[in-house]
């Protein structure tokens, strides 16, 4: 409230001659995704009173857990429009989001998306949802909604918007609010937060960002709130500082992320033509371990048309093997999408070939190095016209997939529903063999058009 | 996963080109000297401060494209670039001072250092390639020069002067050819790789008032292996006088 005054307070002191500028763009995207889940699962003997029980067929049953032997296709489309207008120092920024598809039964992977229409806690309610019956989703959503001032070296901005920290470009630790997961089809938007920021700013390239974003599970207003204001456990508050020593750029960061303490430092380099990043977290929970996580990468041009990126990424609460990762996927952390890896040892490998100036392919390895396991991805986009992309490409699961799963095992004891991670399943976890085994297959077709 | 290679070319590309003529303040002599008409050349396309919005549109023999940009410069050392079209890449911003250089990508609010190592390739598809838009050679210091034409000698009314690399000069041509008219104002680069064969040539034209100084408002690249096509760089406007605030060129302006 207090920024919204001063903000208020700012524009009042602007000349009213001065001229508005504002541009409105928008774009519209569709997605078209096959995959091809699970077709290491069998049901053991046991399974079929249960399935019975439940009135439901062998493959409705294991689609119900989102383990269907047979492909899966679903179609999406989204649009958003873009404001963004300007008055002295003052700027708004406001996008509207509108995302529609075909429901498909949850793959049980929690970041494997499309990219569209991705969501975040809300502390305002602006999104909704149109009924469209069974067979459709939709989701309208006011994706960005920003007042910011820049005032003389500090810049001021509240409401909803995106916020990104740190330098990992696969595994970002220092990312504590809604990062992305490695296979997310389209990474273009990531998904605005309410929150309060700060910038301040000295010299070239030093600067102080002190953030504070909402991330609780209802909204603050509304019928879904029940017990007041957010708690420190609904927020995520963030500090970094940044300065630069000759060619490297130090991050430092401190901050709470749902009232767990994390401290972390982050870097970015050169020597000679390679580039350098890395970053580091401690994070320091009330009720377990100190953990850490921390990621080092290189970036490389051989040549004018091919680049080249590794990152290597170690984490100290991942599952010590595969039986131990299902203890971490029932991880609020993970719920929430600040990581998503199970396992503790990783490493990426990407290529970027320019095949024409219209032309690009690239191609990536996400591996669990310990399982060993990977995630393979590749693209193609295609530059169809200056405003229009087309897009192709394939995620494949690569490692050893779980033996076999007694249905039995694999329903939610409390609730009798079915569920890829029952609680305290210690059978269920004993059947995983790797973490990307898990991981479906999927092809996809993306177009894009811009205006 | 976000390295936005339009960003940085725009950078290598609009950095020299978006400063101002320098040479076209100073009047001209009756009979200016090679290093005058050399100046001027190298001056036309790099200066103290500037800001202006270019449009660049690349033909070639499969696509077309167009891309417009705002720039900041002062000097050669300090460049903001903000993409304005295509309506896709809108917003993006590349920010170079001294031997640093961020991208900063809005949509996902990021800042990302980009390592001199990247900046290697053509720009976007145009014929420009980084190479020579980057590296700060000056026709007057790093070539020697001999005045092969005098206006009187030729049917365009120009200066030609021929231009031989000096041995620690490092660049790909044999030899450059440099067409001047006598205010100084440049008409064509010609570059001939080591046989001496042209590989391409950079047209100027359309000499406009800019803020009080004169300049081309048009360049034109054109590759001798493909003639039909081309790689031309319009100023929609370049203003040379208004007074650029030190925190535009900084992560701040970079946002």
């Amino acid at each position: 409230m207090r920024a919204l005054v001063a903000i208020a307070l700012l524009a009042t002191t602007q000349a009213v001659a001065a001229p508005v500028s504002a541009t409105l763009h928008g774009d519209l995207k569709s997605f078209y995704v096959t995959s091809f889940p699970s077709q290491w699962l069998t049901l053991s003997d046991d399974a079929a009173p249960l399935i019975d029980a439940m009135g439901l067929t062998e493959d409705e049953a294991l689609q119900a857990l989102g383990l269907s032997s047979d492909p899966m296709a679903m179609g999406s489309a989204s649009a958003r429009l873009k404001l963004d207008a300007r008055w002295r120092a003052l700027r708004l920024e406001a996008h509207g989001a509108l995302t529609s598809g075909t429901a498909v039964p949850d793959s049980g992977l929690p970041g494997m998306s499309t990219g569209a229409g991705l969501s975040a806690p809300e502390a305002l309610p602006l999104s909704w949802r149109p009924d469209t019956g069974g067979g459709m989703t939709a989701l309208g959503r006011m994706d960005r909604l920003t007042l910011s001032a820049a005032l003389h070296r500090v810049d001021l901005s509240v409401g909803r918007q995106p916020i990104s920290f740190g330098t990992g470009m696969f595994f970002t630790p220092m990312d504590l609010v809604n990062p992305f997961h490695p296979a997310t089809i389209d990474t273009e938007y990531k998904p605005g937060v309410d929150s309060l920021r700060v910038d301040a700013y000295a010299g070239v390239s030093s600067k102080i960002t002190v953030a504070v974003a909402y991330a609780g599970d209802a909204p603050l207003v509304g019928p879904e709130r029940s017990e007041g204001g957010a708690p420190l456990d609904d927020l995520v508050l963030a500090a970094t500082a940044q300065g630069t020593v000759g060619v490297t750029d130090v991050i430092g960061f401190a901050g709470a992320v749902h009232g767990e303490p994390v401290l972390g430092l982050g870097t970015m380099s050169s020597v000679g033509p390679v580039g350098l990043h890395g970053e580091l977290t401690l994070t320091l929970p009330t009720d377990e371990d100190p953990f850490v996580r921390a990621v080092a990468g290189a970036d490389w041009r051989p040549t004018g048309t091919t680049t080249l990126m590794a990152e290597g990424y170690v984490q100290t609460l991942g599952g010590a093997g595969p039986s131990h990762y299902l203890d971490n996927a029932h991880s609020e952390r993970l719920a929430r999408g600040e990581l998503w890896q199970l396992g503790r040892s990783y490493a990426a490998l990407s290529v970027a070939q320019e095949i024409t100036p219209l032309v690009a392919a690239n191609a990536a390895l996400v591996a669990n190095v310990e399982d060993p396991s990977g995630l393979g991805v590749a693209g193609l986009s295609w530059s169809v016209a200056d405003n229009a992309t087309v897009g192709a490409g394939a995620y494949l699961g690569l490692g050893q997939r779980p033996e076999e799963v007694p249905l039995s095992l694999a329903l939610d004891p409390s609730t009798g529903a079915p569920s890829l991670i029952p609680p305290s399943d210690e059978a269920l976890a004993t059947s995983v063999r790797s973490e990307f085994g898990l991981y479906p297959s999927a092809l996809y077709l993306q177009l894009r058009t811009y205006f | 996963m976000f390295r936005p290679r339009a960003a940085l070319l725009a950078l290598l590309l609009a950095a020299p080109l978006a400063s101002a003529p320098a040479g076209a303040q100073t009047p001209p002599t009756a009979e200016p000297s090679i290093e005058e008409l050399l100046q001027s050349t190298d001056d036309v396309t790099r200066g103290e401060s500037s800001v202006a919005v270019i449009e660049m549109h690349v033909k070639t023999n499969r696509y077309e494209r167009t891309m417009r940009m705002q720039s900041w410069s002062q000097g050669t050392e300090r460049t903001l670039i903000r993409i304005l079209e295509p309506a896709k890449d809108a917003g993006i911003a590349t920010l170079k001072v001294d031997d640093n250089m961020w991208n900063y990508l809005p949509k996902v609010d990021r800042t990302i250092k980009v390592p001199a190592g990247m900046m290697g390739g053509n720009w976007m598809g145009s014929h420009f390639s980084n190479d020579d838009l980057v590296k700060e050679n000056r026709l007057s210091e790093d070539f020697v020069a001999a005045l092969t034409g005098r206006p009187a000698d030729t049917p365009e009314g120009v200066y030609v002067i021929s231009l031989t690399p000096k041995p620690e000069t490092p660049v790909v041509w044999g030899q450059i050819i440099a067409k001047v008219r006598p205010d100084r104002m440049p008409v064509e680069i010609v570059y001939l790789d080591e046989e001496m064969a042209p590989v391409r040539t950079m047209s100027f034209s359309d000499y406009r008032d800019f803020d009080g100084r004169m300049a081309p408002a048009v360049m034109t690249l054109v590759p001798a292996d493909s003639p039909e096509e081309f790689t031309k760089v319009t100023y929609i406007s370049l203003d040379f006088h208004t007074e650029i605030p030190a925190s535009t060129f900084t992560l701040q302006g970079l946002r």
